[in-house]
């Protein structure tokens, strides 16, 4: 039983992890609060159900998705988001999710879509007692890969330095020859990428309808908080921990497991705000 | 703001000072008449009032939240159970809404006024989605359904006429309370903390008390809203507690104009219900535009329709700025990097 449970937890803590992450580095890098992230996660399951029923093959999915979500979203963040304030840019990300909600309403049927596995995927792998199918070892396998490569490039790289000091000090980033929009534009289209990744994964999974980004997007602000803003490890570790949290929640305390998130959040957010491995204190306001 | 000034008492200011509420009023009234579709009036009356409530904290006291869904469903949920449980009076109903409303304000405002922009909205955020779960959880609330209630009020009968009357009489009384606060020396000092807090501070007052009060204001008022929703559909809906509404209330405030009196907010929500309405059967892009318009306002700083037409955006619109890039260090690290300054 506790192994079971353990399992599904990594599951769904990896699957997590993807959508977190890109959340990660638009919220707790850039600090832009991005309240269009379930809506990419939700325009990758779409990409998913379209593409997978024109017979493209899993890899191409998963890449086209990324792709067309992440020009999406640099486009939408050069046209809209660039320049802007907090205030500005949490009423705009509203209104571009909203924006993407709608379309997706209007291009595909507002109705739940069917989506398919494809045949290769398709069965289950026994651990003992334990049954996986084999998507959830694929998607698994995938979204422990980005995760990995995710934390490498930026805490290991040139490039993700630059990032990081494009996010921390943009001015004198600049001062030393480092074009920052296009750098923050292209963080923010990677953040978005994996967020549809992470719907492109778990859209054989759950159900593929216009509203499913909303959850997400919570559980993905709950994740970026304890792990720590601007913490790509620490939002690592907050997605697996969370999970397994809900999971045996679910397992062993139904009755308050769908409690258990939001009070972790309102008591990291109460009590330790800069999460477990938070560079930044999110401040006090006077008064 | 508009310049609703009570320099002196006389009767012309006053008369300046609620015209404009009167002459909407009358106008919806004829309107109602006109068109005969009272619940639809009844409804976009509602969201007025939400969005009225929800632009105290916003607009004006200049505290972010993203979890008014709560007040509303509280209020929904409080009036229903009233109902069918206690007594069909909807006067107790409205007046208990209002008080489960202002304590939840107070809840939010004790956890939330002191901190960053931030962690406001994420922390009501949080406590609005606590609720949602709560009312899913527990078999009294009729867990994600949604009950039947059907009040009774002293002064108006069931008709879908008297709802509307009633409803627009009692959105009107709150519009006039909500314009007089801004209008005495408690408003104008809100509105001192929400565009520099820190020199507020300095002048003696306590910005986190306003912000509380505002907060506990804006929850009685928008839970009322929620009450007065089930009164003209005679159910209790579970989708107000979805975040969802929250957006939404944010969409009708900002369309109409941010912290622009109460008249902002209210032909915000006023005029997106009835266009949606009008719209929504002829093309199914309405959402979409109403969206791409929201962004656009936001976006080019037009700071609302209502400002816009009086010729006074730049001016609101500069006031919630300067409250975002004033505010304190906090705030600045929450401005994107390209806009910090070398400290």
């Amino acid at each position: 039983m506790i192994i079971d449970v353990a399992i599904r937890g990594l599951l769904s803590g990896v699957s997590l992890a993807t959508v977190a992450l890109g959340l990660s580095l638009i919220f707790g890098m850039m600090r832009t609060i991005n309240f269009a992230h379930g809506a990419f996660f939700m325009l990758g399951a779409f990409f998913y159900v379209e593409l997978t029923n024109r017979g493209v093959a899993a890899p191409l999915v998963i890449l086209g998705s990324a792709l067309a979500a992440g020009v999406i979203a640099g486009i939408a963040y050069r046209l809209v988001l660039k320049g802007m304030g907090f205030l500005e840019q949490a009423l705009l990300t509203i209104g571009l999710s909203a924006m993407l909600t709608e379309a997706v309403r209007n291009v595909w049927d507002n109705k739940p879509q069917p989506a398919r596995v494809p045949d290769y995927l398709k069965g289950v792998v026994t651990f003992g007692d334990n049954v996986v199918s084999k998507y959830s070892l694929f998607a698994v396998g995938i979204g422990l890969t980005i995760t990995i490569a995710l934390w490498v490039a930026i805490d290991h790289t040139s490039l993700g330095m630059q990032i990081r000091a494009a996010t921390e000090n943009g001015i004198t980033t600049r001062t030393l020859g480092v074009n920052t929009d296009r750098l923050l534009t292209f963080t923010y289209a990677i953040g978005a990428a994996l967020a549809a990744v992470g719907g492109v994964l778990q859209a054989p999974l759950v159900q593929v309808d216009a509203d499913m980004g909303s959850t997400i997007l919570i559980t993905s602000f709950i994740v970026v908080i304890v792990g720590g803003m601007g913490s790509i490890l620490g939002a690592i570790i907050a997605s697996l921990g969370l999970a397994q949290l809900n999971g045996f929640m679910a397992a062993y305390a139904p009755s308050y497991s769908a409690y258990s998130l939001y009070v972790v959040l309102i008591g990291f957010l109460l009590l330790r705000p800069g999460g477990l491995i938070g560079k930044w204190y999110l401040g006090e306001e006077d008064g | 703001m508009a310049k609703n000034s009570l320099s002196s008492k006389q009767s012309s200011s006053l008369g300046r000072l609620y015209s404009p509420l009167i002459l909407a009023g009358m106008a919806l009234a004829i309107f109602a008449l006109w068109t005969g579709d009272y619940t639809l009036l009844s409804n976009a009356l509602a969201w007025g009032l939400a969005a009225m409530a929800f632009d105290v904290c916003m607009g004006h006291a200049g505290v972010f939240s993203f979890g008014h869904s709560a007040m509303m469903a509280a209020g929904a949920y409080t009036a229903g159970l009233m109902v069918v449980h206690v007594t069909p009076n909807l006067e107790v109903a409205l007046v208990s809404a209002m008080a489960v409303g202002a304590l939840i304000g107070g809840l939010m405002a004790l956890v939330t006024v002191r901190r960053s922009h931030l962690r406001q909205a994420l922390i009501t955020m949080g406590i609005a989605e606590l609720l949602r779960v709560f009312i899913v959880d527990m078999s009294w609330t009729g867990s994600a359904n949604g009950f039947a209630a059907r009040p009774d009020s002293l002064f108006a009968g069931a008709s879908g006429r008297s709802a509307f009357i009633y409803t627009l009489i009692v959105v009107g009384i709150a519009a006039a309370f909500l314009i007089w606060l801004y209008a005495t020396s408690f408003g104008r000092v809100m509105h001192g903390v929400r565009d520099d807090s820190t020199r507020m501070a300095h002048l003696g007052f306590q910005p986190s008390l306003f912000r509380s009060t505002a907060f506990v204001i804006s929850g009685g008022f928008t839970a009322l809203a929620g009450a007065l929703t089930v009164y003209h559909t005679r159910v209790v809906d579970f989708g107000l507690t979805n975040v969802h509404v929250s957006t939404q209330l944010i969409i009708m405030t900002v369309l109409g104009g941010l912290g622009y009196s109460v008249y902002g907010a209210l032909s915000g929500a006023i005029g997106y219900v009835l266009l949606e309405d009008l719209f929504i059967g002829r093309t199914s892009q309405w959402p979409l535009l109403i969206a791409a318009a929201y962004v656009i306002i936001v976006r080019a700083r037009i700071g609302g329709i209502a400002p816009a037409l009086t010729r006074r955006g730049h001016s609101v619109w500069n006031l919630v700025r300067r409250r975002v890039s004033t505010n304190s260090p906090e705030n600045e690290k929450d401005s994107t990097p390209t806009e910090r300054t070398i400290p």
